[in-house]
């Protein structure tokens, strides 16, 4: 419950604490730290241009991303406040719908004709396809840790004891942290704010969308941000710090992950695009040192 | 030519009605009910009983699309027409008769008409001289594999004296398993379509007519998993190799097939390979499954039985409907090629929508069925990681990154079949003219999905008519049976609760853009210009930049003459790209050719004259009387 809450609140603030890191960075003045928001209600009442190639695909598409987002936010729980939605195994659900996500986006893009929208499409399938093991391990790895298989379990057992497995959940942290870039389309994988159709990934994606749709898009892509803050948030709760504590620790870590990705956004070129697959990769294999991490933490593989 | 297969369709509903009729009592008990023929037993148990309320669905769907689909074939003469239904009716028998038999004589006499009368069914457009090498090479792969199941006869019944499902026991009780499971598994797995085997399925599958590779895809395949599972039931001990063997043929199966259905251009072709694909999945859920019964473990070894079962049924469903919608495809625009396509959203509006459920639920994404089979092979393999030591943990963790990497890469080849060939702008005058098919022949498809949808929000009660059959798999199911009851109902309304919340959405929506202005007009400019639809994004490229990550895998032969300096007015130019299938090109085809070479030499003695032929036997006598002289023989 709470973490849904602390999602909703965080999306209105997350572009933008990301916006204001960037142009202090840059020593611009920037748009003001509620632009993005006055973008989105503009938009949400504006009326739209359709596509005479696109068909109903098109018009479903950006619901049912925005859907998939708050659902997948209402499995995640708050330390060991649960969440909404838990059942065993939700882990898989959580990823799954956000490949959901991804299939109707990809099939809407390719619904316009447009020959950019198929090429973004086609790296927006290919890229979730690379990141998606990463997560599975990471939560594999979590299952084995902690014994539980859905997410409001596993958080809530997650107790970190020793220096060994704070090293785990520094790996797991970044790992995250970059599958939160990967899956929203920012840098190094995508630039936002890139202005050529055949660099683009996510941008190429919604070239054709206006009007409600896309402010929906734009409210959606700041849900998973801020939705991706809570999960990495979770990490950093500890059981015994009272409730206040806890949404404090978790809106200084959403606040702090805000301005790394302003950071990163700032300071870090972005990839070609053949080297993506190889960044990608190397995200599973730091996955793969946290599940051998778990393996000796929980004495199945004695070295 | 439908008169006839009208009849067929009401012979085979008959034998399905009664079939049916004996099976549900069995799966609702538990108890098997055996007759005797003759000196051949015949039995359904749970597990027959299951696989005769899936065959019978499969083959009923696909026959009554038939009737349809055949209609623009009246030129056919009567007899072929006839030839047509019967094979039918006797692909329906004597797949029912596979399930229902108890020893190996009967099943290899069934498994022979099952095969032969699918052959005919393949050579249904045997004009085609491409379709004929096609169904010739059927025939003989199928025989290949009917020869390791007659190898398998042979040698259970050397070592036990019985030709009996029975004496299996018996004999993986005294000797190796592997010796009588290998060339078992080789002889289904042929069926079945497991690497290195899977060569027939790619090219059998778009040869045959749509409701027959509806059927063959969704329905005869299976039968290679029931063999496989059937055999299954007799092992006993531990078998964790045997677990980690087939787990192993899964993945690489898995992996390989779905890498091919990407780079596919022909829609056929690219569902053949996925359904190779899900039979990947298929070993993989069998490989868990048994690695938990050989470590004593009910919640792997239920959840993997039960992902196998479940996944049976759903790949059945979904496969005929993928198959019959490009079926309608097909027949409206007599293309299957994905490059020549496009734009038939707005023409068939129907037919996309079911391939595109379809495709959602083969790619295992919520809210559709494929999504609670997959689902529960990923709880077996996240159990197996954490109930048991750091080996079991390293298996199923690489199982874990096949079912994503394999979901995945699904998800790109279905949005690039749907993409490329439904949405968009038509490329060609044949995807332009396309019009809607009958509501006659959308029905299968229809009903099937209706079915699907059952089953993705009622998952639980799935499971729980299927549970004689998980029973006789692993006999203390039920605790696990009951704990996973109240997660399967949760999935199931979060299946609904999902669809739900999209409506309700879209209501949003709709209100909020009440009074805005809403405008048509042409694609974002840049891009898309030309008034040529061939710009758009082809399947080939759609596939390229996951080409590139995979080349050793997939080899894509490109024809074209590059431009030379010296071509100052350069004309036109063709560009061709050709996919291989690596296995078969590197495995399969070199020792053929060897043989071929072998026996093309050996042809010399062939020389058609007489005198030759004399002198050979000449020769043959003298040395027979000069063998017998030095006392030889």
């Amino acid at each position: 419950m709470i973490s849904i809450a602390l999602i909703l609140l965080s999306s209105v603030f997350f572009v933008g604490i990301v916006n204001r890191t960037k142009s202090v960075s840059s020593g611009r003045i920037g748009p003001g730290f509620t632009q993005h928001l006055k973008d989105i209600s503009r938009l949400l009442k504006k009326g739209s241009v359709t596509s005479t190639s696109s068909s109903f695909i098109f018009q479903l598409a950006p619901s049912i991303s925005f859907v998939t987002v708050i659902v997948a936010c209402l499995f995640l729980p708050f330390g060991d406040q649960p969440s909404i939605l838990s059942f065993q195994y939700d882990v898989v659900v959580f990823a799954y719908l956000l490949a959901l996500g991804r299939f109707s986006m990809v099939i809407m893009a390719m619904d316009t004709a447009s020959p950019f929208e198929g090429m973004g499409a086609n790296r927006e399938a290919l890229y979730g396809m690379l990141v998606e093991p990463a997560f599975f391990i990471l939560a594999g790895s979590f299952a084995v840790l902690t014994g539980h298989t859905s997410l409001n379990e596993i958080f809530r057992d997650m107790h970190l004891g020793s220096g060994v497995s704070y090293l785990m959940a520094a790996f797991a942290v970044y790992v995250f942290l970059q599958i939160a870039m990967v899956e929203n389309s920012r840098l190094p994988v995508d630039d936002p704010k890139t202005h050529l159709e055949l660099t683009m990934v996510h941008e190429v994606i919604i070239l054709d969308n206006s009007g409600f749709d896309l402010g929906m898009i734009l409210a959606t892509i700041s849900l998973r941000f801020a939705m991706f803050g809570v999960l990495i948030a979770n990490f950093a709760l500890p059981p015994m710090v009272p409730l206040w504590g806890k949404i404090l620790i978790a809106i200084d870590v959403m606040a702090l992950f805000a301005v790394v990705v302003g950071l990163l956004e700032s300071f870090r070129a972005r990839n070609r695009m053949k080297r993506n697959p190889q960044f990608i990769f190397t995200l599973t294999s730091i996955a793969i040192l946290v599940f051998f991490t778990v393996l000796i933490l929980t004495n199945k593989l004695v070295l | 030519m439908t008169i006839t297969f009208i009849l067929a369709t009401v012979i085979s509903a008959a034998m399905a009605a009664l079939t049916v009729a004996w099976s549900v009592p069995v799966l609702m008990s538990g108890q098997a009910a055996t007759f005797a023929y003759g000196p051949a037993i015949f039995s359904i148990d749970p597990l027959t009983a299951f696989m005769v309320v899936l065959i019978n669905i499969g083959v009923l769907l696909g026959m009554v699309y038939g009737i349809s689909y055949l209609k623009p074939y009246a030129s056919k003469s009567f007899m072929e027409a006839l030839v047509h239904a019967l094979a039918m009716v006797a692909l329906h028998g004597s797949m029912l008769a596979v399930t229902m038999v108890r020893d190996m004589v009967s099943l290899l006499i069934m498994w022979e008409i099952m095969s032969m009368s699918s052959f005919l069914l393949v050579l249904f457009e045997g004009e085609k001289t491409r379709t004929r090498r096609v169904a010739l090479s059927y025939f003989i792969q199928m025989h290949v594999g009917a020869f390791f199941l007659l190898l398998a006869t042979m040698i259970l019944a050397g070592k036990t004296g019985s030709y009996t499902f029975d004496a299996m026991g018996e004999f993986y009780a005294h000797s190796p398993s592997w010796t009588l499971f290998l060339p078992l598994f080789l002889g289904f797995g042929m069926k079945a379509g497991f690497l290195p085997l899977h060569t027939w399925l790619p090219h059998a599958h778009p040869a045959a007519p749509s409701h027959v590779s509806g059927i063959m895809s969704g329905v005869m395949i299976k039968l290679g998993i029931y063999g496989i599972l059937r055999t299954i039931l007799y092992l006993s001990g531990d078998q964790s190799m045997l677990g980690v063997a087939i787990l192993t043929v899964g993945i690489v199966t898995g992996l390989y097939a779905i890498l091919q259905a990407i780079v596919r251009n022909d829609l056929k072709r690219l569902l053949a390979y996925s359904s190779v694909e899900n039979i990947g999945l298929l070993g993989i859920s069998i490989g868990m499954a048994v690695l938990g019964t050989s470590i004593h473990n009910d919640v792997i070894a239920t959840l993997g039985w039960t992902a196998v079962l479940l996944h049976m049924v759903h790949h059945m469903l979904f496969k005929v409907v993928l198959f019959q919608s490009v079926g309608n495809i097909y027949a409206a625009t007599r293309t299957r090629n994905l490059n020549e396509l496009g734009g038939l959203v707005k023409r068939m509006p129907n037919t996309v929508t079911v391939f595109i459920l379809g495709a959602l639920a083969i790619c295992g994404l919520p809210p559709m069925n494929g999504f609670v089979s997959e689902f529960l092979m990923y709880a077996a393999s996240i159990e197996g990681m954490k109930n048991s030591g750091a080996y079991f943990s390293i298996v199923n963790f690489f199982v874990l990154i096949t079912l994503c990497l394999i979901g995945g890469l699904a998800i790109i080849a279905f949005t690039k079949a749907i993409g490329v060939g439904m949405l968009g702008e038509p490329r060609t005058e044949h995807a332009r003219n396309a019009v809607e098919r009958p509501w006659f022949m959308r029905l299968p498809q229809q009903v099937a999905i209706g079915m699907m949808i059952v089953m993705a929000v009622l998952p639980q009660f799935m499971v729980a008519a299927m549970s004689a059959v998980i029973r006789t798999f692993v006999p203390q199911c039920d605790a696990v049976l009951v704990s996973l009851t109240p997660t399967l109902t949760s999935l199931g309304i979060f299946n609904a609760s999902l669809v739900g919340a999209v409506g309700l959405v879209l209501l949003l929506r709709k209100i909020a853009t009440r009074s805005a202005q809403r405008r048509m007009g042409p694609t974002w400019g840049c891009g898309f210009t030309a008034a040529d639809a061939r710009l758009q994004y082809t399947s080939t490229t759609f596939a390229d930049s996951t080409v590139q990550l995979i080349s050793p895998v997939v080899r894509v032969h490109v024809q074209m003459h590059a431009l030379r300096q010296a071509d100052v007015f350069p004309h036109a130019r063709a560009y061709h790209t050709d996919v291989v299938d690596v296995i078969e090109e590197s495995m399969i085809e070199p020792p053929i050719a060897g043989i071929a070479f072998v026996l093309r030499r050996l042809a010399v003695f062939h020389t058609g004259s007489m005198r030759t032929y004399i002198l050979y036997a000449f020769v043959f006598i003298i040395a027979i009387a000069v063998v017998t002289i030095m006392g030889v023989i």
